[in-house]
């Protein structure tokens, strides 16, 4: 998982309910099944007993740089809340993201 | 007899000889042997020629070098983070912070703004530029454009006010790309950066608590930068000249922001829900005078 905070969804839509809020480099474990129809943009994932949707673009086959990981006793003391965990996953659904060509 | 005589006479010898011969192996001193046991120089040649000994010392440089990487390591987890990954940390936070307020968790169609956008940047020669684009469900806050690390802006635009104005995706882009302008001008930063931040950014506080009061500072100049302070006349000027000069070599572009610019004084002068605009972007009118091009008098 990329972003600090994201979120495993029930369906392949960003705004879809949450089934759990990860945080950046937690282990995600890609399924591939054929009983579930997953769009490109997604991957349907298993995380402990959850069983969902994460866009593709937010997972790595590398471990990531997190900011929380590289400075966790300043993370710590943002004493985020759980709505706070929340939302911040929410950010990510959210932002729609862009990058201009190299030239 | 005789026999038996010679029998016992080579027994005798033989214990004899085994006797002697015990007495010679123990003549060593019980300490010397130890000593010997324990001696690594009388060893030390064997050891050397196995290459025990090089092992030995490279462990012992290893160990060293590991328990220093720990150190700083475990040191490493005691900093603040850099002046440019908290801009993005700082302002993530914020919008978290404010998400009811804000408005920007609800759902909406794909308005295609970010290709839009995206093409307009490419249009104008400016490559490789990440940004992220959140659109908000309140009238109260029309726009902004805050800072994010690695150089990435984020850009915040109202969706009742882009209805309200019924602005096309490339008006959006325009507006954009202002803010864009606005960002890489640093005037955010200036002035919501403080000295505590500038002072810690980067630093160690190994051994003791971090400084939070700092982030709570950062939050608050943050809301009153983005509600209440805005942008001075000067720094529009520099902004919608900016505009112009960029825009000038694509005149379907130019065009479309003087239109956009006399859209938004048309509007903002009868709507008083938006009146608060004009004191953060100030002023469309000003900003079609600025670019207008001047009448020539024959």
């Amino acid at each position: 998982m990329k972003p600090l905070f994201g979120h495993v969804h029930q369906s392949s839509v960003r705004t879809s309910a949450s089934l759990t809020t990860i945080q950046c480099a937690h282990p995600v474990k890609v399924i591939e099944s054929s009983k579930v129809s997953v769009s490109i943009e997604w991957s349907y994932v298993q995380v402990a007993d959850y069983r969902g949707f994460i866009l593709k673009q937010y997972l790595s086959e590398k471990k990531p740089d997190c900011i929380q990981g590289k400075y966790p006793k300043f993370f710590d003391k943002l004493n985020l809340d759980l709505s706070e965990l929340y939302y911040w996953g929410r950010l990510y659904d959210q932002y729609i993201q862009g990058e201009t060509r190299v030239n | 007899m005789i026999n038996i005589s010679r029998a016992r006479h080579a027994l005798t010898s033989f214990l004899l000889l085994f006797t002697f011969c015990a007495v010679a192996q123990g003549t060593k001193l019980q300490e010397e042997k130890e000593l010997e046991l324990v001696n690594f120089k009388s060893i030390k040649k064997v050891l050397q020629e196995d290459g025990l000994s090089q092992a030995a010392t490279q462990k012992k440089n290893q160990v060293k070098v590991l328990k220093a990487e720990m150190t700083n390591l475990d040191k490493g987890r005691y900093e603040y983070p850099t002046e440019d990954e908290f801009w993005g940390l700082v302002s993530e936070y914020w919008l978290v912070k404010n998400a009811q307020l804000l408005g920007w968790d609800f759902e909406k169609p794909d308005y295609g703004i970010d290709s839009a956008f995206r093409t307009v940047l490419e249009n104008l020669g400016f490559y490789q530029k990440k940004f992220k684009i959140l659109l908000l469900n309140t009238p109260t806050m029309v726009r902004a454009s805050i800072p994010g690390s690695e150089g990435e802006m984020i850009l915040l635009i109202s969706v009742p006010f882009i209805r309200s104005l019924d602005l096309s995706k490339l008006e959006i882009s325009l507006l954009l790309l202002e803010d864009y302008f606005r960002l890489e001008s640093n005037y955010f930063k200036k002035a919501v950066s403080t000295d505590k931040m500038k002072k810690l950014a980067g630093t160690s506080f190994y051994g003791g608590v971090p400084d939070m009061s700092m982030v709570e500072e950062l939050v608050k100049k943050y809301n009153t930068q983005v509600h209440k302070n805005g942008f001075t006349f000067q720094q529009q000027f520099e902004t919608t000249q900016k505009m112009d000069a960029f825009l000038k070599s694509n005149p379907p572009l130019w065009n479309a922001y003087f239109r956009l610019l006399g859209k938004l004084q048309s509007f903002l002068k009868v709507n008083i829900q938006y009146k608060e605009y004009l004191k953060l972007y100030p002023s469309p009118e000003m900003q079609l005078k600025w670019i207008s091009p001047e009448e020539k008098v024959l």
